[in-house]
Order: structure tokens, then sequence, then C-alpha cells
């Protein structure tokens, strides 16, 4: 059933396309790859050089993280900066709250975004154009610009210092707006109206046939809004009025711009703590995040 | 400030309120005439929660005396959040807008008069701690056209730290006048230092703690006495600059110096990539735990030396503030007063390692015996503030600005003097 | 919700165009309950904020009227044009021009490098490669800014190596020519993985039977890219070229915590000074600098659609 069903866009995407080879320099086209190979891979090494240094700075002491010497391993490991990281700051908790917020972020876009996404692309309804419009003009809006009026309305709310108020302003992100509309709007037709035709609603032709087709889009959301949502520093830092409603990045600026004298160490742990499950969520959803993009990318 | 409303103003109000939900709080003007006589502070025990932000080692530490405070006031319960140094002024001043604000703060002197200009502190109410107590350059900072606004916590000031050894090796001892500065920075340098001294260009927030001063030794008030204009295109200044200047010139200081690149200053020290530099009383556990027992042999503090006029230094340290907004402002003032104790005041003081705004504090806590404390605390009595205004933020990133360009040769002291003269009176002194 | 008369539905895909009136009421309804909790959301904390903030840039209001926001006067368009005239703010725009005008060509050229390095006959460790290019997008900039102090620093990590090969490397983030080249380069380095991954989507979605005929008609590598892959992969590089084009007008985190602006300025964006004005408390104009950023922002993206699109 699914099998049939997917568009034809992502079967292309999906297959591997076969290495061109000509009969003549078969030797050639092995050295040419070797060399590939060999270039890739420097650059590979020169791309992840900062990030395997910072994952080694965790477990370094802080004067050999100063030392003028280039040692990419610590020459006396140790554990210390990690075991600060959760007894002197509360990092098990800003974790927790890092970790609601971001997953609530991402389900509520992922619902919403798909929703919305929906009925842009399959449906007509007045003020179609206008909200979509506005909803793309508002990708090219700095945050700054409505920083302080947001912050106002969700005091008068009576949001400041809760979980709604750090989620809230988040929910409803354009740019998955703009991934959904574009991935649905590549899904045949004749599928949806298939399904109007035997009388299904628009509720349950979304969730039953066109939100199992998104898995790729959906992945593409999941990464870039957990991305930015795990990231997110200034609203967490004013919007998280004590401490046991801050979240990783706030934590991460506690320790680093926390006192006078830097503490290297314990900088780049926290840092390395914080980038492990947006690489674990990358790792996992990659494939699909490169179909997701393939769609919304070449419509 | 008063301010007439328009009718466009009042019909922006209308369309503002309506998309902020309607905030309240027109009527009582902020700033606008006298600040309203607080009414004096019980002696009674605390009661209710009483919620305080404090940044960096004190944010860290103020908990354990929250602690003690709680035992003593059963019915009271202080809670201390930690807030990032460099982010605290965004915190502080999105909380005033919202009114949702803790009861009290932290906060650096020189951002007092921006906070206290949005109507957001209250004043300290009369006789919570008897003046006498504190030392008088931070009580002075804590004064915004002659009326208190925070208690002060701590004081810190800016000394000079050498290499010891490298200044016996070169054979000068530390310096007591600007012309002794520049032969003892080429000394380190001789002996073996990568740059003689560290001086902080362009970087915002160091470089114009370290160029003012330089200013004011020369005689230079940034302002006149009535804080109505600045008075920077000036013979003083020009020979502050000068000052500033010689030792680019002369080669034993960066052009590009920074106290936060890479590295920090203690491990600059250190290594000896740099023979002294002008810094603050956290540098001295920092270069402890660095050199152990070699400490006391290698590094040396010494009081700034002195210029044409004097020898100040600049004076910073933390306060404490309470919100105009605060739910138990009476509890907080109580905390603060607790805090303001001398035995409190020790005891926070071997916490962090600060030194008290409590003068009498200071012999509790140790401090009158230790010889590098003996430096700060002689540097404390010649030190200086810079005017308490709003718009300081802004008059700082001048000075920062025109450090940089000197340094690097870029603009010539009188002309720069004369130039930093024209934008800060742009900038004004509200 | 306005009540627009029913017109003739265009989109015939979608199967409105048949149905009866009725059935199309209903269904425009559930359209309008399926866009309801975003555009809610939208509005509440988009929209309504924008449009305060955009009457702020109208006032003068500053910190001191934070309490009492309604005691502020209104200056029209004052705040633009004193901006115009702000030696600060003209060059905090050069800068910008300077960042986005050779950063975003800059990383669409490594990125499009990469994916067609990964595009053609990689296929042990791909998964690897693309992981690897990736991970410079996920760490966060206030860590990574430590390790890049370190490898810029005078005696650094760089330096160390170009002296090995007998260069005498510039104090990079000190040096007025060579500060804004820095964060260029670690803006690239941040941000190829993302438009790499939008590459190498964009190329395993062309059609293969054109290159097949190509590679017959005997046109070598290079010539294949430039009449056959790049026409067919313009839209693909549109949506990069947009969607980077757009944070790279923003561009502040690199230069906040790299160099703070400086040296002399040379870094100080359009977004870092709109900071800098946010921190003297003086947020009407403030707004009126980030307003005048989105519009810049707005029309650039209007020309890339222009320029990248109807070429056929």
């Amino acid at each position: 059933m699914t099998q049939v069903s997917v568009p034809a866009t992502l079967r292309t995407a999906a297959v591997p396309q076969p290495p061109p080879r000509r009969r003549r320099g078969r030797r050639a086209v092995l050295l040419r790859r070797g060399l590939l190979y060999v270039a890739l891979s420097a650059a590979l090494v020169l791309t992840m050089f900062p990030f395997a240094w910072m994952i080694s700075g965790a477990f370094k002491p802080q004067q050999e993280i100063l030392s003028d010497e280039v040692r990419l391993l610590p020459q006396q490991a140790t554990l210390d900066n990690f075991h600060d990281l959760f007894t002197r700051v509360q990092f098990g908790h800003y974790f927790l709250n890092s970790s609601v917020v971001a997953v609530t972020v991402v389900l509520g876009n992922l619902l919403f975004c798909t929703m919305l996404g929906y009925a842009l692309a399959k449906l007509e309804f007045p003020g179609k154009r206008p909200l979509f419009g506005l909803v793309m003009a508002m990708l090219t809006v700095p945050t700054v610009v409505t920083f302080i009026p947001l912050f106002v309305l969700v005091t008068k709310m009576g949001l400041i210092n809760t979980y709604p108020g750090l989620i809230l302003p988040f929910l409803a992100m354009p740019l998955g707006v703009f991934i959904m509309r574009q991935f649905i709007a590549t899904i045949p037709d004749s599928l949806i109206e298939a399904a109007r035709m035997d009388g299904a609603g628009e509720f349950r032709i979304l969730f039953t046939i066109v939100v199992p087709l998104c898995g790729p889009a959906l992945a593409t959301l999941a990464i870039l809004q957990f991305l930015s949502s795990w990231n997110e520093f200034l609203w967490p830092l004013v919007a998280g009025q004590t401490e046991d409603m801050y979240t990783l990045p706030v934590a991460i600026a506690l320790i680093s711009a926390g006192s006078n004298t830097v503490n290297y160490g314990l900088l780049l742990a926290g840092a390395t703590v914080v980038v492990m499950p947006v690489l674990a969520l990358f790792l996992v959803l990659q494939r699909y995040f490169v179909q997701g993009i393939a769609t919304t990318g070449t419509k | 400030m008063i301010r007439q409303k328009r009718l466009p103003a009042a019909m922006l109000a209308v369309a503002v309120a309506a998309a902020l939900g309607a905030c309240g709080r027109t009527g009582d003007d902020p700033t606008g005439g006298a600040p309203t006589a607080a009414p004096a502070v019980s002696d009674g025990p605390a009661t209710g929660d009483i919620r305080v932000w404090a940044m960096g080692t004190e944010g860290e530490k103020l908990p354990e005396i929250a602690q003690t405070f709680n035992a003593a006031n059963p019915g009271a319960n202080v809670t201390i959040t930690a807030v990032p140094w460099d982010d605290a002024p965004t915190k502080i001043s999105t909380a005033i807008a919202s009114g949702e604000t803790p009861d009290a703060t932290l906060i650096n002197p020189s951002a007092l008069a921006s906070f206290v200009a949005t109507g957001g502190f209250a004043p300290v109410p009369s006789g919570l701690v008897a003046d006498s107590a504190f030392d008088a350059g931070a009580l002075q900072a804590t004064k915004v056209n002659g009326t208190s606004y925070s208690v002060p916590l701590y004081v810190d000031t800016r000394t000079l730290f050498y290499r010891k050894d490298l200044a016996a090796k070169a054979g000068v001892e530390a310096p007591k006048t600007w012309d002794e500065f520049t032969t003892f920075a080429k000394g380190l340098q001789e002996a073996g230092a990568g740059q003689g001294l560290l001086l902080p260009t362009g970087e915002l927030g160091f470089t114009e703690q370290t160029l003012i001063p330089f200013l004011w030794q020369a005689g230079a008030e940034l302002t006149d006495a009535g804080l109505t204009k600045f008075t920077v295109d000036t013979p003083e200044v020009v020979a502050g600059l000068e000052k500033y200047r010689s030792f680019f010139v002369d080669g034993v200081a960066s052009q590009t110096g920074t106290y936060e690149p890479w590295g920090s200053v203690e491990q600059r020290l250190v290594d000896g990539k740099i023979g002294a530099a002008i810094n603050g009383p956290w540098l001295v556990p920092a270069l402890k735990e660095l050199l152990g027992a070699e400490y006391s042999a290698k590094i040396g503090v010494a009081a700034l030396p002195a210029g044409p006029k004097n020898a100040k230094s600049w004076l910073d340290g933390g306060q404490l503030a309470v919100f105009k907004d605060a739910k138990n402002p009476d509890g907080a003032w109580k905390f603060i007063r607790y805090l303001s104790q001398p035995e409190q005041a020790a005891a926070f003081s071997r916490a962090t390692g600060d030194l008290p705004a409590v003068t009498a504090a200071w012999e509790p806590a140790g401090l009158t015996t230790d010889p590098t404390t003996a430096v700060f605390s002689e540097q404390l009595t010649a030190t200086g503030t810079p005017p308490a205004v709003a718009t300081w933020n802004q008059i700082a990133t001048v000075f920062a600005r025109y450090g940089e360009r000197v340094a690097r040769g870029v603009v010539e002291p009188a002309e720069a003097a004369k130039q930093m003269q024209s934008e800060l009176s742009g900038i004004g002194l509200e | 919700m306005p009540t627009v008369t029913p017109q003739v539905v265009v989109d015939a895909a979608s199967g409105a165009g048949r149905a009866r009136p009725a059935r199309r009421r209903r269904r425009a309804l559930v359209a309008w309950l399926l866009a309801l909790p975003f555009s809610v959301l939208f509005l509440v904390f988009m929209v309504v904020p924008l449009v305060a903030s955009l009457l702020l840039s109208l006032t003068d209001l500053t910190s001191r009227d934070l309490r009492d926001p309604f005691a502020v006067e209104v200056v029209g368009l004052e705040n633009y044009v004193r901006l115009m005239g702000d030696a600060g703010f003209r060059s905090a725009v050069v800068n910008t021009v300077y960042f986005a005008g050779v950063g975003v060509p800059l990383t669409v050229a490594v990125a499009l490098l990469l994916a067609l390095a990964l595009n053609t006959g990689i296929n042990r460790f791909r998964s690897l490669f693309r992981v690897g290019f990736y991970t410079p997008v996920v760490t966060s900039m206030v860590a990574i800014a430590v390790v890049w102090k370190y490898i810029l620093d005078p005696g650094g990590l760089l330096n160390q190596v170009l002296a090995g090969m007998g260069i005498t490397g510039p104090d990079w983030l000190h040096d007025t020519a060579w500060a804004m080249p820095s964060l260029i380069g670690l803006a690239t380095w941040r941000n190829m993985g993302t438009l790499m991954v939008i590459f190498l989507a964009g190329l395993q979605g062309l059609p293969q039977d054109v290159f097949e005929a190509a590679r017959v008609d005997g046109a070598n590598a290079v010539q294949r890219f430039f009449s056959h892959t790049l026409p067919l992969l313009r839209p693909t590089i549109l949506l990069g070229c947009v969607l980077i084009s757009v944070y790279y007008f923003q561009f502040f985190e690199e230069a906040f915590v790299m160099t703070g602006g400086g040296p002399l300025g040379s870094t100080t964006s359009v977004t870092y000074f709109t900071y800098e004005q946010f921190g003297y408390g003086r947020y009407g104009y403030a707004s009126a600098a980030s307003y005048l950023l989105a519009l810049a922002i707005g029309l650039v993206t209007l020309m890339q659609f222009r320029l990248l699109r109807n070429k056929d």
C-alpha cells in the first residue's frame, strides 16, 4: 500500500545511482576515486578538528587546554570537568528542562505545521494567499525585533517562569509551514481525491493518508526545530526567572561568563554534553532529512 | 524628566495597549521629582519568600549565607538565582519592563544609574544601615542624584600585578610614578617577558576601566561637578591619553592587547607572555592555583603608579538593589541588612574571596594580615568612579573605541580628546 | 475570519472545482480549522509583537520609559532619518554587505563542491562524510568559539601550521584586514553542512537520463556540470541562497563571541549595531534599525528569486 503511494520524487531520491564506468581507463577511474576519497577525508579532518578538539578538551585539565602545545588527545585524561558539571551546576535539571521544551516545541510544530501545510497545499479557503504570504514574510524578520514586546506580552499572560512561557512563542514556526506545504504539494492529488470519493473527511485524509507519506519532511522539520530550540539562548535566559527554569544554553553561559576567570574545561564539557542529543538525532534521521529537503528544494 | 503626552502619543498608547494586552502603570512618573521617601524597615524578623538575582561567584556563594538567614528568620525563605554577568542587564531591564521582577538583584555600580532612570529600583530606606559602616568610595557609588539606590556588598579595584622574578632580574622595583612605570615595563620585557605590560585596547568592559584611570591620574575630570556637561577636551585628558599611548609607542604593550582572548591573564602572566597587568583581586586565587608554592616568589602586587595629579584606580564592586515592583521589599531589605553585619560580611568574604564593603568585616575576614590585600586596601584610598548617569553604557563604548584608536595610532591624543568631547556631548548626561 | 465570496476555483487538482457550493464551504471551514492552531499562535506570539515593535520604531522610547511605555512621544520617521546619518549605522551596513556578499557565494560554492563530491561515486563511508560535514551545524557557538579562538590566536594552531610552511600568519582576529575574512571562514565552516545536505538532496532528485545522454555525447565532467547539472539545480541553489542570505544578513553571533565587533568596528554588523542600541536602552532607535534590516533582507530575497528563477 505505502509502496504504491510513494511520490515519484522520493523514489528517485532513494535509488542509489550506479557509478558510471567506461571500458577505457578503469585504472584512471580508480585513481580518480582514490584521490576523491583522499581529498574528502582531508576536508573531513579539517572540518571535524574543532569538534574533536572540543570533545578532547572536555577531558583535559585547564592547564593542558591552555598549553601552547598542540595535542589532540589529553595527556592526563580526567572526568573532573563532567563531575563538576553535574555537581556544581544542576546540569541534570537543566537537561530535563531543555528536553521538555525542545520535545514539546518539535511535536507542536510537527502537528500544527502539518495541519496548516496540508490546508495550504491541498485545500482552498478564503484568506489562504495572504496567510501564506504573511507566514513567509515572517521568515525574514530578525528575532531581535520582537523581543521586548513579546516579553511584555508573555508576562501579561502570567506565563513568565513557566514551561508554557518557554514553549508557546516557538510552537508556530514559519519555516515548518514552508517545508510541510512544499512537501505535501508533491503528494498526488489522485490519492486524496480517491479517499474523498470513499467519503473520508479531511482530518482523516490528513492523518491516515498524508502524514504517513510525510516521513522525510517531518524528519527535516524535527531536526531543524530541535536544533534551534535546543540552542535557543536569549529567550530562556529572560523567560526563566529562577534557576529551576533555566535551560542548557543558559547554564553554559553561567559557566563561561560566571566569574572573572573562565573555566574552559567545564565549558567544553558542557558543550560536549549539549551537542550529543542533537548529533544523535541527526544520525538517526539523516537519511530522511536529505529526502525531505530534496522534495522541498526542487519544487 | 517630564514629558508632555500629545494626542498622537495617546493614540499610539491605545494601539500598543491593545497590542500588548493593556499594560497599566500609567500615571506614576518614574524619575520625575524627588523619590518617594522610603519607609524605615522594622527590626522584626523577615517573613515570606525573598527572591534575589546574583551573578558570578556571588551567585554561587550567596545561597550559603541565605541558609543562615533563613535559619535566623524561620518565617522567611530566600532563594538565590544565579545569572550570567554578561546577560544580567538584559534580564534586569526586561524584568523591569514587564513589572515581573524578583525582589532584589546584585548589580554593578556603573550600571546602577541606567536602571534607576527606568524607575525600576526603590531608594534605600533611611537608616537601614549606618553610612559609616561602608567604605566611602563604595557608598558614593550607590548614589544617583544624591539618593542611595543600592547597598554595597563588596568592593574591588584594579592594581598592578607583575612578575616579581623578572623585575628582580631586570633590577627594577614596583613603580611609584608614571616615569618609573615606563622603565619598569621596559625592564620586564628585557628580562624576558613577551610584552612588558598588558593593556586592553578596544575590548569593551576592560579598556575604559584601564584607560580612564590614566586620565584621572593626569588630573582630568570627565564631567563638571554638576554633571551638566562633559569636560573631555582638556590638556589633562590629552596628557592621560598620551601616557596610555606611550606604552604602545615604546613597544612594551601590544596594540591588540585583550584580557579575554584565547587563554587568560593569569595564564599569560605565569607563562611570561606578559610581564605585568592591571587587574582585580580575583586574579590572586587564580594565580595561586596555577603557581602553588611559587606564587610569592613569582608574583608581585602593587598599587598603581601615580600620575601628575594622583594614583587613582577604577572602583568597581557589587551592590544589592531592591526592585520597585518587588513583592516582598521588606524581606529583601532585611536580607540586605543582614548581609551588611560585619560577621556575615566576613563570612561571605571568606566564601567568595571578595573584599567586603563593610569595613569592620575586614579584620574578622582575616584580610588585614594578608600582604596582597593590604595593597588593595591601600589602592581603595585612591579610586574614582565613572559619572553616575543613565547613559554610561554608551559613554563607556566611546572611551573603549578611542582607547583602541589611540593605541593603534589611528588618531592623535589631542584629536581624540576633541572627537570624544563631541561624540559624548551628542550622547548627553541625562 | 474574512468572508470572501467563493470564486471559481482554478485549482482543479484539489477537486474543489467539481464540488457543490455547500461542500466547498464545508471544506473551506475544515481548512480554517486545520489552519487555526498555527494561525492563532502565530498571530499572538509573532504578529502582535511585530506590530508593537513597528509602532515603537516610530517613537522615542528608551529604557527610562520601561515602566511607563505610554509616556513616549511619537517622532514619526525621525529614527529612520537619523539612522541614515549615523556613521556607526552606515559602517555596519557596509560590514554586513561585505560579510554576506563574500560569505553567501563562498558558502554556497563550498557546499556545492562537497555535495558534488559526495554525489559522484562515493559509496563507502557516505554516511560518515555526510554526518562529519554536518557536525559544525549542530555545535553551539559559545562553546565552539573557545576552540576557534585557540585556532586563530596569533600563536595559535593556524599560525603554527603556517609557520611550518614558512609563512608568518597575522593576528587574525585583531587585524582590521583579517578579522572579517576570519569570521566569514568561521561562518562558512558552520553553515556549509546545511547547504551541503540541501544540495545533496537536490542532486539526488535530478533525472539521470539527461546525464547519460550528455555522457554519450562525450561531454566531460566540467562541461556536464555547467550545461546540465547547474541549470537543473537552479531551484535548489535558489533555496540555499535564500536561506543562507537571510541568516548571513542577520550576522551577529560570530562577531559577538569572537571579536566583539572589533577591531576598530570592522566586524560590527547591522544586527550588532541594533543589539548595542538595545543595550543603551534606545528601543525606538533600535527597532527602526532592525526594520531597515528586515526590509533589506526582504528585498534581497525578492531579487534572488528574480535572478535565479525566471531565466528560462
